[in-house]
């Protein structure tokens, strides 16, 4: 082809037949492609600026379709997570070989057709900046702004130009008037392909009626183990899926371990008093905002300033004692959430903040919320990376989410019994959500005959009583998490109101502490009933 | 590569815009492949290695790697097949119409020859020799990208913005106009 279109007088308009013909699938075929990425990019971002911005940047996916969203609810709407440098090249690396090869070959039919030589240069001009825009762009949106989806989308009306002219001008010039039933012809193997495209856009991209596929994995972490379980349509899609959990989990825990002196609350803790601020990313702020405001929710039940008593106990490194009371006194005096303070970036879509602690011995612990944070991120992750079921379990808090491994509704999860590791007292059945239990038998130890566990009642310095378990089924884990503690400490009686009053979609079962007999129906407190089924054994 | 009847030298200026254009974005894809494996693994031999054969023992992984199925591995070589191929094709056709010494269009298209179909079959080599096949599938790698460098400066030297157009060349046989 190269050397034909250099012949004086070589033309696609007088080629023989089967060059036209080889010519003419060809450019369909192209046209096809186009089609297809055209219809690609219009599910992901919904041809719009915001959506290509989101798509990128974080936001909602823009195309309803694309998440299996109630338009009319938003209720399973996808959220999109800002795309890492792999992801972008992901795509940008089969693009610039791809899009540049495929204007390449379509300008090479163009060189071979009646045109006036500048506008073959300036359809090939137009057609790479279109490709050059269009790899660019989503760097440039990720990093330098969401006003670059304006570009990208320029540069896509430009691709969009270029390839009108570069499919329909030889098509044009191969069968132009005078052999009218093959254009028709052409033309209407272009509406088929276009058709066809659209069809294949609109095909259920689930996989649903495929066997899925399940993968498990588990990896110390947080000072417990996670176990994970990713259901996909294929083995691929679970692994990544899994590996996006993981990693989210980790970066939570690299943000807000009290154990690793690196991490943003560490950083806060050890600045306590000098009245310097610490920077927080957004999980970590989103983390302190979500227990500030349980902790007035509740009360003071839950206070994620409470860990300078939980050390007093002993509970940190597992070697419980009973402080005496002037301790207990003089932690209490240092520990409130009123005391800690918080700003905030002035651009709020940022996400960042900061904060600072003003008394010397004040800690921030995210022990009983960090954990639920972080599986709602492994979860997202999961759902992002294409998985359409998946549960994470850290330390026996399990969020779940989509399709179980059965292929049924609902994942089934046991709750334990609090005085027979063995035995269950129930389970919870969830389609969505998350079910986080706070146990007297987690971390204790018994003085004098009386048992004393690791979760203490922030208003008075001690551990709380009358409770042996308390489980929590809610809409997300970060709540679940905050809101299991925070009832093991207030019981079921003040633990109605606040789940009434702050979590009318949560359900709580509350077991009483049997002491050394063991747990009978009537220990057993069940409230809400909202988000799960709740089966107990008996 | 005797004979040819077109010579880089001689485009106009819409074929030079197609050719130039087409050089820059396969170099900008060469660069981008390796940025990626550097980002997905680290560009070196453990990293290729590790891409597909996992890296699940590693405890200080910084990104958690799992071992490929063969299917994977499979649809990677598929993928290169064209992906490869393609490229090289067009590269060697310019090459073979560019001006440099002949030994050296020669030399750097059997570079690029070998190097693609290295490239093609580096995933299946890893997945089932072992981690000893991340060395040579870099080699690979790189050396396509830099052979795919080395042939666009001889190209671009015939078709950059110093050369001027000459003249249509003629049909074997056709009567000069």
């Amino acid at each position: 082809m190269t050397q034909l279109m250099t012949y004086r007088g070589f033309a696609l308009a007088t080629a023989p037949a089967s060059i036209k013909a080889l010519v003419t699938a060809f450019v369909v075929m192209a046209a096809l492609g186009v089609t297809v990425g055209f219809v690609n990019y219009q599910v992901r971002t919904g041809l719009t600026a915001e959506g290509s911005a989101a798509w990128y940047r974080s936001g909602v996916a823009a195309n309803p379709e694309a998440a299996d969203t109630d338009p009319a609810t938003q209720e399973g709407a996808m959220p999109l997570y800002a795309k890492t440098p792999l992801e972008i090249l992901d795509s940008t690396h089969p693009h610039l070989f791809n899009q540049a090869f495929l204007f390449f070959v379509l300008g090479h039919l163009l060189a071979l057709c009646s045109m006036k030589a500048r506008w073959k240069t300036a359809t090939y001009l137009a057609g790479y900046a279109g490709v050059a825009i269009d790899v660019a762009s989503p760097w440039l949106i990720r990093y330098a702004g969401a006003g670059f989806a304006w570009l990208q989308m320029a540069g896509h009306l430009a691709m969009a130009g270029a390839f009108l002219v570069l499919i329909v001008v030889p098509l044009w010039s191969m069968w132009r008037p005078g052999r009218r039933a093959a254009a028709t012809a052409a033309v209407a193997a272009l509406l088929f392909g276009a058709g066809c495209a659209a069809g294949g856009a609109g095909a259920d991209r689930t996989g649903a009626g495929a066997p899925l596929v399940r993968v498990d994995r588990a990896w110390p972490v947080m000072g417990t183990m996670l176990q994970a379980t990713a259901v996909a349509a294929d083995s691929a899609t679970a692994r990544e899926a899994l590996a996006a959990a993981r990693a989210e989990v980790f970066r939570v825990d690299s943000l807000m371990s009290t154990y690793k002196p690196g991490s943003e609350v560490s950083r806060v803790n050890a600045a306590a008093g000098t009245g310097e601020w610490t920077e927080l990313s957004p999980g970590t702020l989103e983390v302190l905002d979500a227990a500030l405001a349980w902790n007035a929710a509740t009360g003071r039940a839950f206070d994620p300033t409470v860990g300078p008593l939980v050390d007093a106990w002993g509970f940190h490194r597992r070697e419980g004692r009973v402080p005496p009371e002037s301790t207990i006194d003089s932690l209490l005096a240092i520990t409130g959430c009123r005391r800690v303070e918080v700003e905030r970036a002035r651009a709020p879509y940022l996400g960042r903040g900061r904060a600072r602690l003003p008394v010397k011995g004040m800690a921030l612990d995210f022990g009983a919320i960090a954990k639920g944070y972080a599986l709602d991120r492994a979860l997202a992750a999961m759902r992002a990376a294409g998985a359409a079921g998946g549960m994470a379990d850290l330390g026996g808090h399990v969020s779940v989410w989509g399709t179980p491994p059965d292929g049924g509704v609902g994942w089934p999860i046991g709750i334990r019994d609090p005085r027979d590791p063995e035995a269950l007292l129930g389970t919870v059945t969830v389609e969505s959500g998350s079910v986080a239990t706070s146990g007297d038998y987690e971390r204790f130890f018994v003085h004098d005959g009386v048992r004393y566990s690791h979760v203490l009642d922030p208003r008075t310095g001690w551990p709380a009583r009358g409770t042996a378990q308390t489980t929590v089924i809610a809409p997300n884990g970060t709540d679940a998490d905050a809101l299991s503690t925070a009832l093991f400490v207030l019981g079921p009686e003040k633990g109605r109101e606040i789940l009434a009053r702050h979590a009318p979609e949560a359900t709580a079962v509350w077991v009483a502490d049997p002491g050394e007999r063991p747990v009978e129906p009537g220990d057993v407190v069940v409230a809400g009933a909202r988000t799960g089924r709740v089966d107990l054994s008996w | 590569m005797r004979g040819s009847l077109l010579t880089l030298h001689r485009l106009p200026t819409g074929y030079r815009v197609l050719y130039a254009g087409i050089l820059a974005f396969f170099l900008a894809g060469y660069g981008a492949g390796l940025v990626q494996q550097h980002l997905r693994a680290g560009l070196s031999p453990a990293g290729v290695a590790a891409w597909y054969l996992g890296n699940e023992d590693d405890p200080d992984a910084e990104r958690l790697l799992f071992e490929k199925e063969g299917h994977e591995v499979l649809d990677a070589v598929w993928k290169r097949s064209l992906a490869d191929v393609i490229p090289a094709i067009v590269l060697i056709a310019l090459l073979a119409r560019a001006s440099a010494p002949r030994g050296v269009r020669w030399g750097l298209a059997g570079a690029i020859v070998g190097l693609a179909i290295a490239d093609t079959v580096a995933p299946a080599a890893v997945l089932w020799s072992g981690p000893a096949m991340g060395a040579p599938a870099l080699l690979a790698q790189v050396g396509l990208a830099a052979a795919a460098l080395a042939a666009a400066v001889v190209c671009w030297r015939d078709i950059g913005p110093g050369r001027g157009a000459g003249p249509r060349v003629r049909r074997p046989g056709e009567e000069p106009a």
